[in-house]
């Protein structure tokens, strides 16, 4: 690891915990660390693009500019769009939106070894049921899943199981319990025209996450008697070390999602079977540091400022 | 935050979803304005034995294969969007907090 002056970005608002605490930590290892706030672009911010040669540069000030091939890597924490100054002409305004999200996917995407994780992870983050598919084709249990807004197969798939929980499909909000408040025929019917929702056999068991960051593996147990152990502020996180199995379909997980690190939520029953939940591509993980020990700052640096 | 599919009857019925239903074609070739792109952009495609038809290929806008809407429009404050937040900054929420999808 070669760190003196690496310039690393970091995709994110400066504020936010996890944003301040890995700069902080990228500076104690000597690199350059800016953070990129998309929503600044193109207000404030300039990219620039030459289709030829692949350069790209990303200007703050006409003064301080990086070029993209200089940057040893991106990190990305949170993308905030772009934004658009309102303009009369509505078509305007719609063109400058798609006109500025082009140029900022471009370069998003034409240097992508660089990017922890990629933009490609995350938009295939956002297919989540079809995620959910990808990690059953590895071999890996999968809970019973129904992503629909169709009363009727919802109601028949929901009777099928003996508990079920629902949730969002692509994310934003906890799994809750479906209840029979929510399967009466005239709520159901008015709610599934609003949104779909993922419907999912409830797993009895405990929760484990694991951070895989790299070819580096840490799992803790999460302790906790809520359906979503996220609601739940006395969750204990206990180490555990995973059975080489369920090691290597952690990393081949993060491997068929694109990710180059990412937290995996398990379910594992009590008979010992692990069933995947979900992995997301901007892991939180400064309270799972502390509680449990696992150096994953340490790790997380170590691939950002990898040659 | 919670998914609106734990909207009470009461909050669902305020919604009057039960009113949107398709209208006949004819209905619908009626109504003027609304949809973006124009015309155009239904019969701008190559040429007649493509089995697309249409002669103003040059013409031709949204072949972007994406909305015709303009989203930004109906989101509350459209200057700057998306609002740009950070997370909450307390570190020992964090395996509690949402907003783990990088978006």
């Amino acid at each position: 690891m070669t760190a003196s002056k690496a310039k690393v970005l970091i995709l994110g608002h400066p504020q936010d915990a996890h944003v301040a605490h890995l700069r902080s930590a990228l500076r104690h290892q000597g690199a350059l660390v800016r953070c990129l706030e998309t929503h600044q672009f193109p207000t404030q911010l300039r990219f620039s693009w030459h289709a030829k040669t692949q350069k790209g540069l990303i200007a703050w000030e006409p003064d301080d500019v990086w070029a993209l091939e200089e940057i040893r890597r991106v990190f990305w924490r949170q993308i905030s769009g772009v934004s658009i100054p309102p303009l009369a002409d509505k078509q305007q305004q719609w063109i400058a939106y798609n006109d500025s999200m082009s140029l900022m996917r471009s370069l998003m995407q034409s240097h992508s070894p660089q990017w922890v994780n990629t933009w490609e992870a995350y938009q295939f983050h956002k297919e989540k049921p079809l995620q959910l598919s990808t990690v059953k084709q590895l071999g890996v249990q999968i809970p019973p899943t129904l992503v629909s807004n169709d009363p009727q197969q919802v109601i028949a798939f929901v009777k099928s199981l003996e508990q079920a929980i629902f949730k969002p499909v692509y994310g934003g909000a906890h799994a809750q319990w479906v209840t029979p408040e929510h399967l009466d025929p005239q709520r159901l019917q008015l709610a599934l025209k609003v949104s779909p929702a993922t419907f999912q056999a409830y797993i009895p068991g405990t929760n484990i996450r694991t951070y895989v960051i790299g070819e580096s593996v840490f799992s803790a147990e999460i302790r906790s008697p809520s359906v979503d152990f996220r609601d739940d502020q006395t969750a204990e996180l206990l180490p555990v070390t995973l059975p080489g199995a369920v090691q290597h379909q952690s990393l081949a997980i993060t491997k068929a999602l694109k990710l180059k690190w990412t937290a995996i939520d398990w379910r594992l029953t009590p008979t010992q079977d692990y069933f995947f939940l979900e992995a997301n591509p901007s892991p939180m993980f400064i309270y799972f540091e502390q509680q449990t020990g696992y150096p994953i700052t340490q790790t997380l640096v170590q691939l950002l400022l990898a040659d | 935050m919670s998914h609106p599919f734990e909207l009470d009857i009461h909050e669902l019925t305020a919604l009057h979803l039960e009113g949107i239903e398709s209208i006949p074609d004819n209905q619908a070739a009626s109504v003027q304005g609304g949809s973006y792109p124009p015309s155009q952009t239904l019969t701008a495609v190559g040429p007649n034995e493509s089995g697309e038809s249409g002669n103003v290929t040059t013409l031709a806008l949204g072949e972007e294969g994406g909305m015709h809407d303009l989203p930004t429009l109906d989101l509350p404050g459209s200057y700057p969007f998306p609002l740009p937040y950070p997370q909450p900054g307390d570190p020992t929420a964090t395996t509690y907090a949402l907003g783990e999808e990088g978006g």
